[in-house]
């Protein structure tokens, strides 16, 4: 079932779409397609043009508990399938990921503003990762240790954590979806992720194609709404045993206070500042670190983003290499 | 993206040349729209320029020269912000020394296409907590049970 509001634009190239069921404008929590209470939406904008895109459902915070409860209750049914079980279902799921990707790789161009080439890399970047947890999960080992004690087996295990929040921000709005799911999908948690509310429509394409790869009900929701709401839900919820954050380190800051009450553990992927630091010894013709490739990332949008320190014993030469031709430098 | 980010933008321009950096290219909003902004080239940028010190989302590059390893390392690690480093040279033992002062998550050497699904991502000081990626991405998300069995007879 797709978006049932009411629709007075219509963005021209979602007309391309060859799958429109890839467009979701509800959330999915339990493995259904819901709407806000009391019909409340967020607007997705294009933001090369600017035109509304999509009303996504936006969800009260009690709506976010029902996912963590939904969550709850498929986690001990999805931990005890057998490793190869789930990996099966994250293999289909990285399947389909790569056969839908122009489509996918459509919405996130409308979305998010990166050029469609820069969207096809992100979604391959992005179903790579599915693949890689689907083998990794069949890995999960840890060590045991020779006993110190007399007549004494000592076995260490390890064992899926339960429930976890993901919160995703709008610069990789599928690669860090699945980064984080995938990989607690495979160790056997079951996940409820807010996705940046500026680019939720590529977390709800993976919900759907999650949903015809076999997820079952509840292992993998998707929260839309203002983040205040249903991240500070998913934070106060003690039934949620971690939160996995991509985003500002002011807003992690955030998070890890509203989740010391209930000592979750945190993955945070906070701001960088990266030094490109350049040698003079360095043939930069033979090494053009910034020449552009067919999947080229835009400067502008990364946390791997460098600023350039330069030996000023070298030639201007490397200066050159990262103005285009023609320009003053 | 938003007006918020490209007015940021702006802002650490201003503030850079404001410091003594130089304009050698871009430096303004771009005509194809009003989220968008020209390529730009800011050189001479010193130390103290917001853009040496915050994130940037915008395509801005920044450059400043250095004379000595050792004066370099310690600029590129005075800061909270520890997730990558890009180090560039052909002398194998910087290399390693590079690596080894450079307080980072990830160090890259003489490339810039570094992630994937097998290694783990993240970074020191304050840009995180944890890795994603690799085995380490998926052991965040368990928990350690010892278990100890009596095998006396």
């Amino acid at each position: 079932m797709t978006a049932a509001f009411a629709r007075t634009d219509f963005h021209e190239a979602l007309k391309q779409l060859k799958d429109r069921q890839l467009l979701r404008e509800l959330a999915y929590v339990g493995g259904r397609w819901i709407a806000g209470r009391e019909g409340k939406c967020l607007g997705v904008r294009d933001p090369a043009s600017g035109s509304a895109l999509a009303f996504v459902a936006s969800l009260g915070a009690d709506q976010a508990s029902e996912a963590i409860e939904a969550a709850e209750k498929a986690f001990r049914t999805w931990r005890d399938m057998l490793p190869q079980a789930r990996a099966a279902i994250l293999r289909r799921w990285y399947e389909l990921m790569l056969a839908a990707r122009e489509d996918l790789a459509l919405l996130m161009t409308l979305e998010q503003g990166k050029p469609l080439a820069e969207s096809r890399g992100e979604i391959e970047y992005a179903a790579s990762f599915i693949e890689w947890y689907a083998e990794e999960g069949k890995r999960l080992n840890a060590e045991s240790v020779t006993s110190h004690l007399a007549d004494a087996e000592m076995i260490v295990r390890r064992e899926a954590l339960g429930v976890i929040g993901i919160v995703t921000p709008w610069n990789f709005p599928s690669a860090m979806i699945t980064r984080k799911a995938s990989a607690a999908l495979a160790a056997g948690c079951t996940v409820v992720a807010h996705p940046s509310s500026e680019t939720p429509l590529s977390a709800l394409a993976l919900a759907e194609l999650g949903e015809r790869a076999g997820l079952p009900a509840g292992v993998f929701n998707v929260v839309t709404g203002k983040a205040a709401r249903i991240v500070g839900r998913m934070c106060e919820e003690a039934r949620v045993r971690a939160m996995s954050f991509t985003g500002s380190t002011e807003i992690g800051r955030l998070i890890a206070a509203q989740c010391a009450p209930t000592m979750k553990r945190l993955i945070m992927e906070l701001g960088g500042h990266a030094p490109l630091i350049v040698f003079a010894d360095t043939d930069v013709e033979r090494r053009p670190i910034s020449r552009p490739r067919r999947n080229s990332r835009p400067p502008g949008r990364i946390a791997l983003r460098p600023t350039v320190s330069m030996s000023s014993g070298g030639s201007s030469q490397p200066l050159r290499r990262l103005s285009p031709p023609g320009s003053p430098a | 993206m938003h007006e918020r980010a490209v007015a940021k933008v702006e802002e650490q321009v201003e503030d850079a040349l404001r410091r003594g950096a130089r304009l050698a290219l871009g430096g303004r909003r771009h005509p194809a729209g009003p989220l968008f902004f020209e390529p730009t080239l800011l050189t001479d940028v010193p130390d103290e320029a917001r853009i040496m010190r915050e994130e940037t989302f915008g395509p801005i590059a920044a450059v400043t020269a250095f004379d000595r390893e050792d004066e370099v390392v310690a600029r590129a690690n005075d800061t909270e912000y520890g997730l990558v480093a890009y180090v560039v040279t052909e002398n194998g033992a910087r290399q390693l020394r590079l690596a080894r002062a450079l307080e980072y998550g990830m160090v890259a050497i003489n490339r810039v296409r570094i992630t994937g699904g097998p290694i783990p991502f993240g970074g020191w000081k304050q840009s995180g907590l944890g890795r994603e990626g690799s085995r380490h991405g998926m052991e965040a998300f368990t928990e350690l049970k010892y278990l100890c069995i009596d095998t006396a007879a």
